[in-house]
């Protein structure tokens, strides 16, 4: 009897995908990667006999399969976890509809043409604070501050990208986001943080060019950068600095002290209306006038207002080949590996500056490099990315909020990491696997793991599929089981590892047959999905 | 031949650790053959017994606190610093701790028996060789200290790093997950808001052995950095999780009190006492407390952020010297760091801006307290630099002097790099 015939179903290919090329393939996960370079590999049954026969263990842990849940190719599933927001069954449909992966992607790129879902559309109305004047949340600010302020936008980000039909945009803000990093608790920078955030999503696809050059005028960002304090013949030099070194050229284009100096002064005068709109101004009072030059760029900056000496001047650094370079290592770090090679970063900086700082360009660019699909599976998720995918996969559906104990109220920390644009400082939090692997790192994304699956927090305006929900036949042998969940949880098939630790987690053996009154539906269901969960397919994208 | 690697390759897998951390461990150890008796306890306690189980406890003031106002000028000092800040200046006699030429804020009152009993100390003028008023380029720099290097290691991470034990526990930073420049690097450290955090989650009842070996099976041959904090995650767990998860009773009847600001630093010294009282191998423990970057409302004696911020400051640590009492307190030693000080002459909010020079305080073992120490370049006319008081003191001779004094067998140039070392003898 074969597993399927036991599951009730008979053994049939399924639809609309190629079962030939889904990951999971083979056995241990360093031999998956091996063969993820030739995917093109043989008929499912046999691989993973043929790869284990060597392991004492292959007779205990083969793999059966219940391939009636379908997976993506390895090539889909890599594009929804690295440009989007992680696999989902909802994503796969959509990229499915689509006609795979690179239309997909270029459909998320017309993001406009895809249709929002109802509930995305209905979340800003969940954080009513966010959308109020500056002015107005200036005047609260006794009863809900900086610290609240924060939150909300954390936790409305988080389920924009736990729940939107844009998930690439979402990625590209949360990008973006980091690259013009301004924290969210930012000493007055606070109260304007969500109209820039508002900023940034209409920037994300269009020219960095005309990004950089209203972020870096932004109320919010002339705060945090302490522009707004610059006076005449004494330019704070703090914004001038870090819009050479982070936010275009970079220290390895070799700029000196004086340019940074001659940096400040161009962007004396940009300040804002503190205290009561919150808005930014120009006061030719505050500029300093004076000949600049910086890194080419010259001007007799003699008039008292610099204003338009400032956009060409922001222009003119966006279009400046050093930063072409620092934008195309930051997207390879992010995108590709932590490692990208030389030649895949002057390819994306040469397309950035052909493009004319063109973001969409750049990334198709991106995606179709083969590094990009040689480097699945090699990118650390961070604790918030970990909590957005397991959210996804786990189907667990948010209210909206009506306290404090809401779902949509505690994701911004349930994850137990560093809150979503609470880095403290200008450089953005860091994109490299290391910052995000430390031993308390991993325990708190187990603990997190398991509250989820358990549904034990949060606990309030949120639903939680029970385990049982999961349970796809009423008969079913344990390691179909296992199988069935690793394609509904990683979008992919389950391997022997895998299946070694489900029966280690629930004292289970492979063959136990499962029914609804299986104890696999209540706790010791939590172990086997907390079990699928803690895993390196689930906590990297 | 082969045996060796073997050995050496499944030593590095088990603790966890990369090649580069690996080969730095066996070259402390002498001989690569020693590999093999490095798992677990039995290094740990070798290892802590060439230390005699000293821990240092580092306290981070971030924000950049005024050591002028924490280390206050006395006596024919006192005049230029009195006349720099008209509004906030403290009084000449309402200090504590006094000498001729010093003495510490008045909200330092709680702390003032250990500068008598000769544990408490402080270094003058002391910070960076170069200013940087930027808080993180300093903090990064202060931290990294080892200036000219592109390898991105902190000091800590390479002080713990010079012995053969591979525990994450070496180092323990208490105050967020999130971890500090000073502890990045190869060398396994635990970081966390909580030491209840260390806690593996489904680890309890008959399920205990199944989910430690489900994640065995699923992480011992991952390879990468998130394989290695999984499988260092797993070898601290068992161990550290009972401790983590112990209520914490102080002992001699101390009460740590736990009102704003000082709250979070209660909880970390507390837990810190504790952690020492395991005797699990920790070295260091890193604590960040306060929020030092008082551009306005600054206030002098008895109200103002200042006051609030150093009068916590003093409550807790007194409370954590008497928990730990005489025997402990003489393997404990405490030493505070801020990226810079605070500008001499008082601002237009009744605030200071960023400066340079500031100071360290220590206490605690091995350090020759009732005194300050370091060099005076004074406040008045043609003193200062664009304002701030000078560093005349480079803070990484402080610290090495510790090291060396603290952790025999590492030396302040294996620590800090390119360091011209100069103790100032402040530690016995």
């Amino acid at each position: 009897m074969t597993t399927d015939q036991l599951a009730g179903h008979p053994t049939g290919h399924p639809t609309g995908l190629s079962t030939g090329l889904s990951t999971g393939e083979a056995s241990a996960t360093s031999r998956r990667r091996v063969l993820l370079g030739g995917a093109a590999v043989a008929s499912t049954a046999a691989l993973g006999a043929t790869l284990l026969d060597s392991a004492a263990s292959a007779a205990r842990y083969d793999v059966r399969s219940y391939p009636k849940t379908i997976i993506p190719t390895v090539a889909e599933l890599h594009m929804m976890n690295r440009m989007g927001c992680g696999f989902s069954r909802s994503t796969m449909a959509q990229m499915n509809a689509a006609g795979g992966a690179e239309s997909w992607f270029e459909q998320q790129l017309d993001y406009q043409s895809v249709p929002e879902n109802a509930m995305t559309n209905s979340l800003l109305g969940w954080f009513p604070e966010l959308t109020g004047s500056a002015e107005r949340k200036w005047q609260r600010k006794g009863a809900r501050g900086a610290h609240e302020h924060a939150l909300d936008l954390a936790n409305y980000t988080m389920l924009r990208r736990m729940y939107s039909s844009r998930p690439v945009r979402e990625m590209m803000v949360d990008f973006w986001s980091n690259h013009l990093h301004i924290p969210t608790r930012a000493d007055r920078a606070w109260v304007q943080r969500f109209h820039y955030d508002e900023l940034i999503r209409e920037h994300v696809f269009g020219r960095f060019e005309d990004m950089l050059v209203e972020a870096t005028l932004h109320p919010s960002m002339l705060i945090f950068l302490d522009n707004f304090k610059s006076v005449q013949d004494a330019p704070n030099e703090n914004h001038g600095r870090e819009l050479l070194e982070l936010h275009t050229v970079g220290r390895t284009s070799g700029y000196t002290e004086d340019e940074v100096k001659h940096s400040a002064r161009i962007l004396s005068g940009y300040t804002v209306d503190e205290n009561d709109t919150w808005a930014d101004t120009y006061d030719t009072s505050r500029h300093t006038t004076g000949a600049v030059q910086v890194l080419g760029f010259i001007n007799p900056n003699a008039s008292s207002d610099g204003a338009e000496m400032t956009r060409e001047y922001l222009r003119y650094l966006a279009n400046h080949p050093a930063t072409a370079r620092t934008i195309a290592n930051k997207l390879a770090l992010r995108f590709v590996s932590d490692d990208p090679s030389d030649a895949l970063v002057t390819h994306l900086a040469q397309v950035f500056r052909d493009s004319g700082t063109d973001i969409k360009t750049t990334l198709r660019a991106l995606v179709a490099h083969p590094e990009f699909l040689a480097s699945a599976g090699k990118k650390v998720r961070t604790p918030v990315e970990d909590l957005i995918a397991t959210a996804r996969v786990l189907r667990t559906k948010a209210k909206a909020p009506t306290s404090g104990a809401a779902f949509a109220h505690c994701i911004s920390y349930v994850h137990q990491g560093m809150i979503l644009y609470q880095w403290p400082r200008p450089d953005g939090q860091p994109d490299r696997n290391s910052a995000w692997s430390s031993a308390t790192r991993v325990l708190g994304s187990f603990r997190m793991h398991w509250m989820i699956t358990g549904g034990y927090y949060p606990k309030g305006n949120v639903k939680y599929k029970k385990p049982g929900f999961w349970l796809p036949e009423k008969k079913i042998r344990f390691d179909v089981y296992v199988d069935h969940l690793c394609r509904t949880f990683h979008g992919r098939r389950s391997t022997p590892q895998v299946l070694k630790a489900a029966v280690e987690a629930t004292g289970l053996t492979p063959s136990t047959v499962l029914t609804k009154r299986h104890r696999i539906t209540g706790y010791m269901g939590i172990r086997l999905i907390g079990a699928i969960l803690d895993t390196p397919a689930h906590m990297s994208r | 031949m082969s045996t060796q690697q073997d050995c050496c390759q499944e030593y590095e897998r088990a603790a966890g650790l990369s090649r580069r951390r690996f080969m730095q461990g066996a070259a402390a150890a002498g001989a690569a053959g020693v590999a093999t008796t490095m798992f677990g306890d039995a290094v740990r306690q070798a290892s802590f017994g060439a230390t005699g189980g000293n821990v240092l406890v580092v306290i981070s003031f971030r924000g950049g606190i005024d050591g002028l106002g924490m280390v206050v000028p006395r006596g024919e000092y006192y005049a230029d610093y009195a006349a720099a800040r008209p509004k906030i200046a403290l009084g000449h006699d309402s200090l504590v701790a006094q000498t001729p030429f010093f003495g510490l804020h008045p909200a330092m009152a709680p702390v003032e028996w250990l500068f008598t009993s000769g544990e408490l100390a402080a270094v003058h003028a002391v910070g960076m060789e170069m200013p940087n008023r930027s808080h993180f380029m300093a903090m990064e720099q202060i931290e990294d200290a080892d200036p000219g290097s592109d390898v991105r290691q902190g000091w800590v991470n390479r002080m713990i790093g010079l012995d053969s034990d591979g525990s994450p526990s070496e180092a323990v930073h208490l105050t967020d997950s999130i971890v500090p420049t000073m502890f990045v690097g190869d060398s396994p450290t635990l970081s966390c808001d909580k030491l209840s955090r260390i806690k593996l989650s489904g680890d309890k009842d008959q399920f205990s052995g199944g989910r430690q070996a489900q994640l065995r099976t699923m992480w011992n041959e991952e390879q990468g950095v998130l394989g290695d904090a999984v499988r260092s995650a797993l070898a601290t767990v068992k161990q550290l999780s009972p401790i983590a998860q112990q209520k914490i009773i102080p002992k001699n009847g101390v009460t740590y009190p736990r009102a704003w600001p000082a709250a979070d630093l209660s909880d970390a010294l507390k837990s810190t006492a504790h952690l020492i009282r395991a005797n699990v191998g920790t070295e260091v423990v890193s604590i960040d407390y306060g929020s030092w970057d008082m551009h306005s409302n600054y206030g002098r004696s008895g109200s103002g952020e200042m006051d609030s911020m150093v009068a916590g400051f003093a409550a807790e640590l007194n409370a954590f010297m008497r928990d730990l009492g005489p025997e402990l307190r003489s393997r404990v030693t405490v030493v505070t760091i801020s990226e810079f000080g605070r500008r001499v002459e008082e601002n237009g909010n009744q605030g200071l801006d960023h400066g340079w020079g500031n100071m360290m305080l220590l206490a605690g073992a091995g350090v020759k307290g009732g005194q300050y120490y370091g060099s005076w370049p004074g406040l008045g006319a043609g003193k200062l630099l664009d304002g701030d008081l000078k560093v005349t003191t480079d803070y990484r001779n402080v610290l090495g002097e510790i090291v060396s004094a603290r952790f025999p067998g590492r030396t302040a140039n294996q620590v800090f790099p390119g360091l011209t070392y100069r103790p100032l003898g402040v530690m016995r």
